[in-house]
């Protein structure tokens, strides 16, 4: 049940044109230089600033959708990642025959998601702690920073090592990505195994570029996971072998051959920090601080070390708490199937990825809460956009608030999409465990503790989001 | 340096160049971010000073005289010295927020004693900051008086008046030099601290608005 879009004649030539990707990156970059001009030069504060509203409301929020519809689609057009690219390759889209690069390998041992899920949760402690999404000056940081990271690392190292290893958002774009409806992949497997000598998806040509993310499209690269949807493997691809198909979402989350455990950490992260950590900072912040002051000089927020501390101590309980649960339910899945041949660890390994709808749902779900209720905003920030284009200095008057549902009826929306999340998670839970345990017995047995954590993670959402409202 | 590293580099002369580019990049942003670039600032024109009081504005001209509202020029430079009635001893606090029992606020009628009420109670919340704002101009300045009370309901020791604050640089007076460019009459109002719409100054918040009290002439 899938249709490779790629067999449309327009898609086909589009995704060819060699420009392809620059003209994608180019109304972005453009954006994203507006976003920073307005958030270092404009008003200082985040709800009158275009760049704040349009970074933390307009693109987290299209991002978050992205990943249901189109996978990785951000990368394919985020300017960030491009600046390295441009600058190794000294070239906007053609193949150059010079590099500005070293290009050195990236070295061995950090080859895997562990630092990029290390650099997401510094990124989200930033924001809980520090009020990165509250100030436009942090945000144009945020961005000026990334970008010359890109920079650096594309001109040490080869390929898009900035965007497999240590862009903040990496692991959190490519776990969420796996629920995509759209996937690019190798039409048949076969023609790249004994057809086609040459491996150009991977190595690149005379015309083309390998694989910027060291994926292997024609083999090894069965998920979303690393795919940014870049096209150099359609271009590059002498048998037309590579297809953009449309099908079923969430495919990879039981498809995947081989789970790595760093994914898979990166996957229990995400899912836990849309349910667990914000249970614990909501419960707990405000005693942990104060007993913290009593130990570290407090000083006023952001600036105030044990608040800055209680918020990455809770996170940390929160991550090490989603994870423990999870293996928890695997000891116990491996119990209940009674059979000694699937590891826990090879059971968490699999199963956690399962997790990563019931986060992305969790996070759509407070998104939607944000969007009925800010949505305003947005035509006030651009109005004052444009009165004192780009420097956003102007305050444009009163706040626009225009409730698009009451408290009631967005619960209810709310509600819908973790049910959603939930049965995703179980739908997928339930491959996973059908695959690994040919007894099916055996396998509804493995699989009813991890159903029921992801009753209870579900459980916590609904709570968290009904506390909103009270 | 080692000779072989030398050599090696000699043979990237577009990794150095781009490196030296990317380098002088990375030290300018490392200046911004912390602060040490900011763009220069315009002398002054027109000089106003703005008192935000509960839950309204007075304006007063370069000799601290009050008047209606404040007047420029478009393509003059115009600095605006802002500070918050509670910079100033309780009593002057008072005298202003009488100024409010006259209008009509939050659907109640002027005089009516519910007003005071309300206001007594935000000063009780602590709720004493605004934000000042001018709708269609570059101006956007929250007041900062909190520290200057040491945890007190009003000020003790502070200056008796506007003109003692500015000739003593008070430090709850913030200074915002902009240049407006398009003649009309534009609204001073108190600017929303949430995307929501909700108030920095409590009750009377929405309220706080001077109607064109800020009006650009022809040059």
């Amino acid at each position: 049940m899938s249709r490779d879009l790629l067999a449309l004649r327009p898609v086909h030539r589009a995704l060819r044109f060699r420009p392809f990707q620059f003209l994608a990156i180019l109304p972005a970059a453009l954006l994203v230089a507006v976003v920073v001009a307005s958030c270092w030069l404009g008003v200082d504060h985040p709800g009158f600033n275009f760049g704040t509203v349009f970074t933390w409301v307009v693109w987290w929020g299209s991002l978050l959708l992205s990943f249901v519809f189109l996978g990785r689609a951000w990368c394919l057009v985020c300017p960030v990642g491009a600046v390295g690219e441009w600058i190794q390759r000294l070239s906007f889209w053609g193949r150059s025959s010079r590099t500005a690069g070293l290009l050195l390998p990236w070295p061995r041992p950090l080859r895997n998601l562990w630092l990029a899920t290390a650099l997401f949760l510094a990124f989200l402690w930033l924001d809980n702690g520090y009020g990165l999404s509250n100030s436009p000056r942090l945000t144009a940081g945020l961005i000026v920073v990334l970008t010359l990271a890109s920079a650096w690392i594309g001109l040490l190292f080869e390929r898009r090592a900035f965007c497999r290893y240590l862009c903040p958002l990496t692991a959190f774009i490519g776990v969420n990505s796996l629920f995509s409806i759209l996937e690019l992949r190798s039409r048949d497997a076969g023609v790249c195994r004994t057809d086609c000598p040459t491996k150009d998806c991977y190595r690149g040509n005379a015309t083309t570029y390998g694989c910027p993310m060291g994926e292997f499209p024609g083999g090894a690269m069965d998920t979303n996971l690393l795919c940014i949807l870049c096209t150099e493997c359609v271009k590059g691809c002498g048998h037309d072998n590579i297809g953009l198909r449309l099908r079923p979402p969430g495919r990879d989350l039981w498809a995947m051959r081989r789970p790595r455990l760093d994914g898979a950490f990166a996957a229990v992260t995400v899912a836990g920090l849309a349910t667990v950590a914000p249970l614990l900072t909501y419960a707990w912040l405000p005693a942990t601080r104060r007993s913290l002051a009593a130990v570290l000089p407090a000083g006023t927020p952001p600036n105030d070390p044990p608040r800055l501390l209680a918020v990455a101590l809770l996170f940390a309980l929160g991550i090490g708490a989603s994870a423990g649960l999870l293996y928890g339910s695997s000891l116990l899945s491996r119990r209940a199937a009674g059979v000694g041949t699937v590891p826990a660890r090879t059971l968490f390994a699999h199963c956690a990825y399962a997790f990563a709808p019931l986060g992305l749902f969790k996070l759509l779900a407070d998104l939607l809460d944000h969007a009925l209720r800010t949505w305003g905003t947005l035509g006030d920030v651009t109005r004052a956009l444009m009165l004192d284009f780009p420097r956003n200095r102007v305050v444009g008057g009163r706040v626009t608030v225009v409730q698009l549902a009451g408290p009631v009826p967005a619960y209810l929306m709310q509600t819908a999409l973790l049910l959603a999340g939930l049965l995703f998670t179980l739908y997928a839970l339930h491959r996973i465990c059908l695959r690994l345990f040919a007894d099916r017995d055996a396998a509804l047995a493995a699989f009813l503790p991890m159903a029921g954590l992801g009753l209870l993670l579900t459980l916590l959402g609904l709570w968290m989001l009904g506390a909103s409202l009270l | 340096m080692s000779p072989n590293a030398l050599q090696g580099l000699r043979r990237h002369p577009a990794f150095v160049a781009a490196a030296l580019g990317l380098a002088a990049l990375t030290a300018l942003a490392v200046l911004a971010l912390s602060g040490k670039l900011q763009p220069g600032r315009r002398q002054a024109g027109a000089v106003y000073y703005v008192v935000a009081y509960h839950y309204g504005f007075a304006f007063y001209d370069q000799t601290f005289t009050e008047v209606t509202a404040m007047e420029a020029k478009a393509g003059e430079p115009v600095t605006l010295y802002i500070v918050a009635a509670h910079a100033f001893p309780k009593e002057t606090v008072l005298a202003y927020s009488e100024r409010s029992l006259h209008s009509s606020i939050g659907g109640l009628p002027a005089g009516d004693p519910k007003i005071r009420e309300k206001l007594l109670e935000d000063f009780a919340l602590g709720n004493i900051e605004h934000i000042v704002g001018i709708a269609g101009l570059p101006v956007y300045a929250p007041t900062n008086v909190t520290p200057a009370l040491g945890g007190k309901p009003f000020r003790e020791g502070g200056p008796r008046t506007l003109r003692e604050a500015v000739e003593k640089s008070d430090p709850t007076v913030q200074a915002i030099t902009f240049t407006p460019s398009r003649e009309g009459a534009y609204d001073v109002l108190c600017v929303d601290s949430g995307m929501d719409g909700s108030g920095t100054c409590g009750w009377g918040h929405k309220w706080m608005v001077a109607k064109g009290g800020f009006v650009v002439r022809p040059p």
